[in-house]
């Protein structure tokens, strides 16, 4: 079954910029009233690599598009769409999670960023590989 | 006849009076010996650990010697001393304490405790190691706690007795040691320096080592904390007591 290009596109952008929007926010208010301390850089240092590359790839689609040099087609399959969809969605979940439950765990909050790339790291890649599979897959249909 | 008993007479009175004078020497070179033989003991007791000497630079400290004299009890000797500041500690919840000795006294050791920004003790967890996390969902102190900092602060404090006026070396003591003072001195005072006079030369001192654990889970201390010696004595509540208020 296949689903619009253009709003499969759209609706991955919104979801991942509104997640990542999302635990910015959070991190922009803790850091402005001092949550992290002296340690704000290690928790930015945390966050960036954790969103950054996904954002990246989604802004570079979208930006092709914008200008003209994107993938020329309709449809895509709309199973990829959803696994795609469906990882992010539980991706996003967990990072904000791991912001988000700061203050009932008996960890410092940068021992639970560090501790998180124990099931963010592989989790990443999962999301890439789908985003990727989802991109040139659909390219090809 | 008559004059060589008078002889005899003087003689025997003046040997009389030459005996008399020994056994005062006696008596005083004696007394004199057990002294120097008790500071002896005191001095070269291998069981009484000595505290780093000077001490390491505290972030606060202040001087009670005052404030005890001024205290109805009467403090004769150092166990007289040491008594009045059991109570006050027990009272202020310091149930653990160890002792050193520094020079020509003691220094006596409290537990590390975990305080909040105004020097009075965290409750509860006043003697976890731990920050508190949270054990009940209730919405302002989850924001409270999501969005603003609570450092984890601790102290111990060591109460200095000695005539010896001293300065603070520059020696910066980390958390871990200061922690081993605790189990590193004795459980109580020894009897050679319970018995050692209190004099006017004695200086009360305490000195107030304030630790600040950050996110990254180092703890260091506060070279010059907010609160003064002051501040940190009267929210133990040991001030007052010691006061007798």
């Amino acid at each position: 079954m296949q689903i619009s290009w253009e709003k499969s596109k759209r609706r991955l952008a919104v979801l991942w910029f509104s997640g990542a929007g999302f635990v910015f926010a959070i991190m922009l208010f803790q850091t402005i009233l001092g949550r992290y301390g002296v340690d704000s850089s290690d928790a930015w240092g945390w966050y960036l690599p954790t969103i950054m590359p996904t954002l990246s790839l989604i802004i570079g689609v979208l930006v092709m598009d914008a200008v003209g040099k994107g993938l020329k087609i309709q449809t895509v399959d709309r199973f990829f769409f959803r696994l795609s969809f469906s990882l992010s969605l539980t991706y996003l979940f967990v990072v904000s999670l791991t912001i988000l439950m700061q203050p009932f765990s008996p960890l410092s909050a940068v021992q639970l960023m560090t501790q998180s790339n124990f099931w963010l790291g592989p989790f990443q890649g999962l999301v890439s590989a789908s985003l990727g599979a989802f991109f040139i897959k659909g390219a090809k249909e | 006849m008559f004059e060589g008993r008078n002889i005899t007479y003087r003689i025997m009175k003046a040997e009389t009076k030459i005996v008399v004078i020994c056994i005062v020497i006696i008596i005083v070179l004696l007394i004199q010996g057990c002294r120097s033989r008790h500071v002896l003991v005191f001095e070269q007791s291998p069981d009484f650990p000595a505290f780093p000497w000077p001490p390491p630079q505290a972030s606060a400290f202040m001087d009670v010697t005052e404030l005890v004299k001024e205290s109805h009890e009467e403090i004769i000797l150092l166990g007289d001393l040491d008594r009045k500041f059991r109570h006050a500690l027990d009272a202020s919840g310091y149930v653990e304490k160890s002792y050193f000795s520094v020079p020509g006294g003691f220094a006596l050791v409290t537990r590390l405790e975990q305080i909040n920004p105004d020097g009075t003790p965290k409750n509860p967890g006043r003697w976890s190691l731990e920050q508190e996390i949270l054990e009940y969902f209730s919405l302002r102190r989850y924001l409270r706690a999501l969005f603003f900092a609570d450092p984890g602060l601790f102290r111990v404090v060591v109460f200095i007795v000695t005539p010896q006026p001293f300065s603070q070396s520059d020696k910066v003591v980390e958390r871990d040691d200061a922690m081993g003072w605790l189990s590193g001195g004795l459980n109580a005072l020894p009897t050679s320096v319970k018995n050692q006079e209190f004099t006017d030369e004695f200086k009360i001192t305490a000195l107030i080592y304030q630790f600040e654990k950050r996110e990254s889970d180092e703890h260091r201390l506060l070279p010059s904390a907010a609160l003064t010696g002051r501040d940190h004595l009267a929210g133990s509540g040991f001030l007052l007591i010691l006061e007798g208020r």
